[in-house]
């Protein structure tokens, strides 16, 4: 048998994992397909306080969508100071049979992308979102998901998940939901 | 600075290590697909994955690694593309997962004990249930194309947790 260069309890496997990757928040798995699956809704995910780095932000599938079409898009939308909803990139491609363990990640600019298989997704480049005003006081945002085609109807689940690290003093995010 | 430090400040650096057992190459890059070597718990960040050659190859294999869910079941994937035959590669050469892609080639340059690390962007493997339960998978390395008919190799994966309680452990 091999070996591990440390056997770490496991609150400090996660406090690495945190230092790596960034620091974890979750929204609840989102089952009620009216609310969350159905377009044209739109809802806010992560509420966002100063200036973070998104390190890696996706939609992971934990209840299998159907054949309708279903596309994402990520949004920013700045509270104080007030800033009108901006998409964060295009939408993705078609959700329709996304498998449990599927990711749709939010990719920067470009989109929003599936993975190549369930329970395998690439890590994507870091993005910025929020800031500090003038005198120095954190700016309020919210990060929000658009379902923009297409409307589950069965059994789609899936909850949100966003890694990030904190660049304003005070700065940090959490789920919305 | 003692040796556990600097071990602890380079586990925060590049992320956890694991490493197999030295293992026969023959009994791992074959024609046909063959073993785990490290099972996954949870979300984790694949951020190098190589293999150490420690014996001398023979045999065209032309091996690459994969990914497959256990609990829940998930078909197994290739997490990149094969190489050139491998005969040719002696004790301290590297076969290193690239990264970047699922059709990334696997890394195979370099000489004995100066090899690229993985070039690419990491990968996130596995996930975690609707119920919070933390999937269970395996990395496996896999043969294709020839058998190797010698060598030997001990696997060593660098990840990162990204779910509560994940982390990776050798399977042989």
């Amino acid at each position: 048998m091999g070996s591990l260069t440390f056997n770490y309890n496991e609150s400090t496997q996660d406090r690495v994992g945190e230092v790596l990757t960034g620091i974890r928040v979750e929204t609840p798995v989102l089952t009620n397909l009216t609310t969350y699956w159905t377009n044209p809704v739109t809802y806010a995910i992560f509420d966002v306080v100063g200036l973070v780095k998104v390190i890696s932000m996706y939609a992971e599938i934990t209840g299998v969508f159907d054949a309708n079409a279903t596309t994402l898009v990520f949004r920013w939308t700045g509270t104080t100071p007030a800033q009108g909803i901006a998409t964060m990139g295009s939408a993705s491609a078609s959700m329709a049979t996304s498998a449990v363990g599927s990711r749709w990640h939010f990719l920067g600019p470009g989109q929003v992308a599936a993975g190549p298989s369930a329970g395998i997704s690439y890590f994507p480049a870091p993005f910025l979102v929020g800031g500090k005003t003038g005198a120095g006081v954190n700016c309020i945002g919210v990060i929000s998901a658009l379902v923009a085609g297409g409307t589950q109807a069965a059994a789609a689940s899936a909850r949100y998940v966003l890694h990030y690290a904190a660049m304003t003093e005070g700065a940090y995010a959490e789920s919305a939901i | 600075m003692k040796k556990s430090t600097i071990e602890a400040v380079s586990d925060l650096h590049r992320g956890l290590l694991c490493e197999t057992a030295n293992l026969e190459a023959t009994d791992y890059w074959l024609t046909a697909d063959r073993a785990t070597i490290f099972t996954t718990y949870g979300r984790i960040l694949l951020l190098e994955l190589y293999g150490e050659i420690t014996e001398d190859m023979a045999g065209a294999a032309q091996p690459n690694f994969a990914w497959v869910g256990t609990t829940p079941v998930i078909a197994k994937a290739d997490i990149c593309a094969v190489p050139a035959s491998i005969a040719a590669l002696n004790t301290g050469n590297r076969v290193v997962w690239p990264g970047g892609t699922t059709a990334g080639t696997v890394v195979i340059t370099g000489v004995e004990y100066d090899s690229p690390a993985n070039a690419g962007v990491g990968f996130i493997l596995g996930g975690v249930t609707a119920a919070g339960v933390n999937f269970v998978g395996g990395i496996t390395a896999d043969g294709s194309v020839a058998d190797a008919t010698n060598g030997n190799v001990r696997f060593t994966c660098v990840y990162a947790p990204m779910s509560k309680g994940a982390y990776v452990r050798p399977a042989v």
